[in-house]
């Protein structure tokens, strides 16, 4: 029995040549093919999958799906690769910053400051990809990292619109100005109150 | 909580900004915000020796970690706290400063804590309106560099005149 730890949508992308695109046609195709969905993060395959010919070939050009299992799992994020496009929407010198967070050991601020969060990093990318459209119209966001090792970006409108995330491992916190809109949630629920808030009379 | 009485109105305290809380000359929103912000009194202990203490509890060389600090006002911190509204209910809301002295060898009898949570939103309002003080060191190279310096200057004097 072959066993692999993955995010649904990116296992899928590590078995396949193809993305199923979601993680609910990935659970689709997941049944048909007898792939038992463990956790959101943890799916057993019940049998050998270089036996089956539709996944024939497919373990051969897995590598990206290979490289996000060891960037899931990996608990240094010294060894976290950011996606190109990902590293364009954050513009040259904050991406050298998270590189130089990525150095910080254990106890950096003060005797407290956690390591750069793996997981942080992943919700951050997650975040900027989804929302890149509309991050296109502020101008390229400043990044900091707090003594939890979350990253935390800042983005400068027009003006006085600004706003600020704080990625933590499952969800974010945001903040927009004006009007100070406060919140914490999920990625999706986030996105819409960002998004929201922009819309509501924000210019950016 | 400390049993000790809260930080007066006329006290300043300060706080120290590492390289991960600045970018482009802009301060991290969220400094100040979170349960128990720290900071230091300058009641207790002069800025010179808050500074060497912040020093000491950083990684070395620390001249690479701290790049300034920020000093304010008690009492101007919790008149901004009062006058700010969110669209949360802030009902009974009232910012505090209390001093948490940390024991021990390398303790910190200035330390002091904000109660009770501030958030995101009101620590970007203090971080505008409260600052008494900001100072940014300048990029020059750290007091071991130069001392460093100074020695390979001496060695390579030193051959020169050995070998001549």
């Amino acid at each position: 029995m072959n066993k692999i730890l993955a995010y649904p949508t990116y296992a899928a992308a590590a078995l396949s040549s193809q993305t199923f695109g979601s993680a609910e046609r990935f659970g689709q195709k997941a049944e048909e093919l007898g792939v038992q969905i463990i956790s959101p993060y943890v799916c057993r395959f019940e049998h050998d999958l270089s036996f089956a010919p539709s996944f024939e070939g497919a373990l051969l050009v897995s590598e990206p799906g290979i490289a996000i299992y060891q960037r899931f799992f990996d608990a240094d994020s010294a060894n976290y690769q950011l996606d190109q496009p990902v590293i364009e929407l954050l513009g040259f010198q904050s991406y050298q910053r998270i590189q130089e967070f990525k150095r910080l050991r254990p106890g950096w601020s003060f005797g407290e400051g956690k390591s750069l969060s793996a997981r942080s990093l992943t919700n951050m990318e997650a975040f900027l990809k989804k929302m890149a459209a509309t991050l296109a119209k502020f101008s390229q966001p400043m990044v900091y990292l707090n003594a939890k090792g979350e990253i935390e970006m800042l983005w400068e409108g027009s003006g006085d619109t600004e706003l600020f995330v704080r990625f933590h491992s499952d969800d974010l916190d945001f903040l927009v100005s004006p009007g100070d809109v406060e919140g914490t949630a999920g990625l999706k629920s986030s996105i819409d109150t960002i998004s929201a808030a922009l819309n509501d009379g924000v210019a950016v | 909580m400390s049993a000790l009485a809260e930080c007066a109105d006329v006290e300043d305290i300060v706080k120290g900004v590492l390289f991960t809380d600045i970018q482009k000359d802009k301060i991290r929103p969220s400094l100040l915000s979170g349960e128990g912000s720290s900071y230091s009194r300058l009641a207790i202990y002069s800025l010179r020796k808050i500074l060497r203490i912040f020093r000491r509890d950083l990684p070395q060389p620390p001249g690479k970690l701290l790049v300034g600090y920020l000093i304010f006002n008690v009492g101007k911190m919790k008149e901004v706290a009062i006058g700010f509204r969110s669209k949360e209910v802030r009902n009974g809301f009232l910012l505090k400063v209390l001093p948490v002295p940390i024991s021990g060898l390398f303790g910190n009898r200035a330390h002091a804590e904000t109660r009770p949570k501030v958030t995101d939103g009101l620590a970007k309002a203090l971080l505008r309106d409260a600052v008494k003080e900001d100072r940014r060191f300048s990029a020059q190279p750290a007091k071991h560099d130069y001392l460093a310096r100074v020695v390979i200057w001496c060695c390579r004097r030193y051959r020169r005149s050995s070998s001549g």
